[in-house]
């Protein structure tokens, strides 16, 4: 798939991720890159933009037997920004598909 | 590993903020300890699963709006700085390249250049498996040092321009600096294997043959001459008879090899006395009728080549010409290849001397005619001669003059100074002087002519007279690298 066309729909893949979970960057890379295949270093510059527009919050959690990790929760604002691009993609998919 | 990627990786994200910059740092760290801790990887796995550094970097610049890509991240961030020093020192450096650097590299690689192609040339008159052999390897030596030295200039002007684009924050200077980089030799030498094979090879039997060359040469060519003594050859006979005539003799030569010097005895003989090289003999020929002696010998160049090498184990020849002093000595035509010419104590009508490389010397001679004096390798002396008009050049070596009267000098040399003292007084001055060197000073010291003119394209001029009531019709003293101290003033 081309790379422009996962860069536009990141944002909505790592907000929904969060939304059924909390999750720490790497795990967050992971669960996407499984499906979609993108390079990590994607990732990293998204979330922290997400954090700057408040769309996500962070805070460290102790792991068992390492040093604290960055976990990502979502935000109500996050939550709603989430919505707004869901119904936006399920409109863009449908008029998409009509043309081809 | 884990450290060294950080590193890399930090370095190149030198354009965003500190804060932006740690926490990429961060969470790439994170990444590091969660695949160690739960994954069991080792820190090299981890590296090998990442993206380079370089990737990274430009995926997260562009990410926070960066254009830069990480390669000239440098470049920008060097020229974000710009401070005076910076500036200062590069104006600096620019006016020592400007007159310094850029002459010297310049003139050495083309100078050399044109030697190379002049040594190439000369090849057709190299004779004898060892000369050749010489010859051949001292040819490509010379060459590879012209290669190399092509090398070094390009480099040079590559590494400034690389400074001039980063102080100067040129987007698209490393393009240009990349571009000159590849023309190397070493370059494309790098590039091909079979090339840099050949180049070596061929280096290899380059300095074989230098040295099979050389010592076959020496051992072939000098080692038997190296104990022999010079050979003496002597022509003396009595001209009493000219002289009471009032004969004229002119005298010729045409040496190859040797030193040729002219003096007068208080005695009634011409003695000619050679002493000489058994393998280049010198021929003494009298014409009695006409009255003209004339020495010469013949020297092949590859034995001339070999002879220079090894001068200063040699003894050196020459011809010694003694010449009464009451007889007429009419015209002197003195030609040279090798020899120094010495001419003393002689009055005579006129002289012409050429000679390719050697000095030339003249001492206590009276001249009534016009004094020719051409060597194209050696210094031109004259001391306390009396004479018309004197021409002398020289295209390397100095010009001294010392304690003569000649109406009219014309003297000239391409690179050597130019000496001139006690010409002349005040009281009764010479015509005109006029001397020109390309490189070189000036020193004139109690020289006194109606008209001077001196020109030095790279060197001071030193004008002083002690008579200082003296003042020239016409001076004119010019330089166009040095400093002028001078206390003669036009009139």
């Amino acid at each position: 798939m081309d790379i422009q066309l996962k860069k536009g729909v990141l944002d909505l893949c790592v907000l929904s991720r969060l939304s059924i979970q909390d999750a720490y960057g790497y795990d967050i890379y992971q669960t996407i890159d499984h499906v979609l295949g993108i390079s990590e270093s994607t990732i990293y510059p998204i979330l922290r933009r997400m954090v700057k527009e408040e769309l996500v919050t962070t805070y460290l959690r102790e792991s068992s037997g390492g040093p604290p990790r960055k976990y990502f929760r979502i935000t109500k604002k996050g939550l709603k920004h989430c919505e707004t691009l869901r119904t936006q993609w399920d409109k863009f998919i449908r008029e998409v598909n009509l043309l081809i | 590993m884990k450290k060294k990627f950080l590193d890399t990786l930090a370095r190149l994200l030198a354009p965003l903020e500190a804060e932006e910059k740690n926490e990429i740092l961060r969470f790439y760290e994170e990444r590091f300890e969660t695949s160690i801790l739960y994954e069991g990887k080792t820190e090299q796995e981890v590296v090998d699963e990442l993206e380079s550094p370089m990737d990274i970097a430009r995926n997260v610049l562009e990410a926070y709006g960066h254009k830069a890509t990480p390669q000239n991240v440098s470049v920008s961030q060097a020229s974000s700085s710009v401070s005076f020093w910076q500036i200062a020192w590069l104006l600096v450096f620019d006016f020592f390249t400007v007159t310094a650097l850029i002459p010297l590299f310049f003139g050495l690689f083309f100078g050399l250049a044109v030697g190379w192609v002049g040594f190439v040339i000369g090849f057709v008159n190299v004779a004898g498996i060892f000369a050749v052999l010489f010859y051949i390897g001292i040819s490509f030596l010379w060459l590879l040092f012209l290669v190399w030295l092509y090398d070094v200039v390009v480099g040079f002007v590559a590494w400034l321009l690389r400074w001039h684009f980063n102080v100067f924050n040129v987007k698209q200077g490393h393009k240009i600096v990349k571009r000159l980089r590849k023309i190397r030799f070493t370059y494309v030498v790098k590039k091909r294997v079979s090339l840099a094979r050949l180049k070596s090879t061929l280096t290899f039997l380059a300095v074989i043959g230098l040295f099979v060359g050389g010592i076959g040469s020496f051992v072939t060519g000098v080692v038997p001459s190296l104990g022999r003594e010079l050979e003496e050859q002597r022509e003396v006979f009595n001209v009493s008879n000219d002289i009471t005539d009032e004969q004229t003799w002119g005298i010729i030569s045409d040496m190859d090899y040797g030193y040729v010097r002219i003096v007068s005895s208080s005695n009634d003989d011409i003695r000619v006395i050679s002493s000489e090289h058994e393998d280049y003999p010198v021929t003494i020929d009298i014409d009695h009728e006409s009255r003209v002696i004339t020495v010469s010998n013949n020297v092949t160049r590859p034995n001339m080549t070999m002879i220079f090498i090894w001068e200063w184990l040699l003894e050196r020849p020459g011809v010694t010409i003694e010449v009464p002093e009451a007889l007429l000595v009419e015209d002197l035509q003195l030609e040279g290849r090798n020899s120094a010419i010495t001419i003393e104590n002689m009055t005579f009508n006129s002289l012409d001397v050429t000679t390719s490389n050697g000095a030339i010397t003249l001492r206590d001679l009276v001249i009534s005619g016009s004094i020719d004096l051409d060597t194209s390798n050696g210094r031109i002396e004259v001391y306390r001669v009396e004479g018309a008009v004197l021409n002398a050049r020289t295209s390397n070596g100095r010009i001294v003059i010392e304690n003569t009267k000649i109406d009219t000098m014309d003297v000239k040399t391409s690179n050597g100074r130019i000496e001139m003292e006690n010409l002349y007084s005040a009281s009764n001055a010479g015509i005109s002087l006029n001397a020109v060197t390309s490189n070189g000073d000036i020193k004139f010291n109690n020289v006194y002519f109606n008209r001077v003119d001196a020109h030095t394209s790279n060197g001071d001029i030193d004008y002083i007279n002690s008579d200082t009531s003296y003042r020239p019709q016409r001076l004119r003293l010019s330089t166009s690298n040095g400093d002028k101290t001078v206390n003669v003033i036009e009139n």
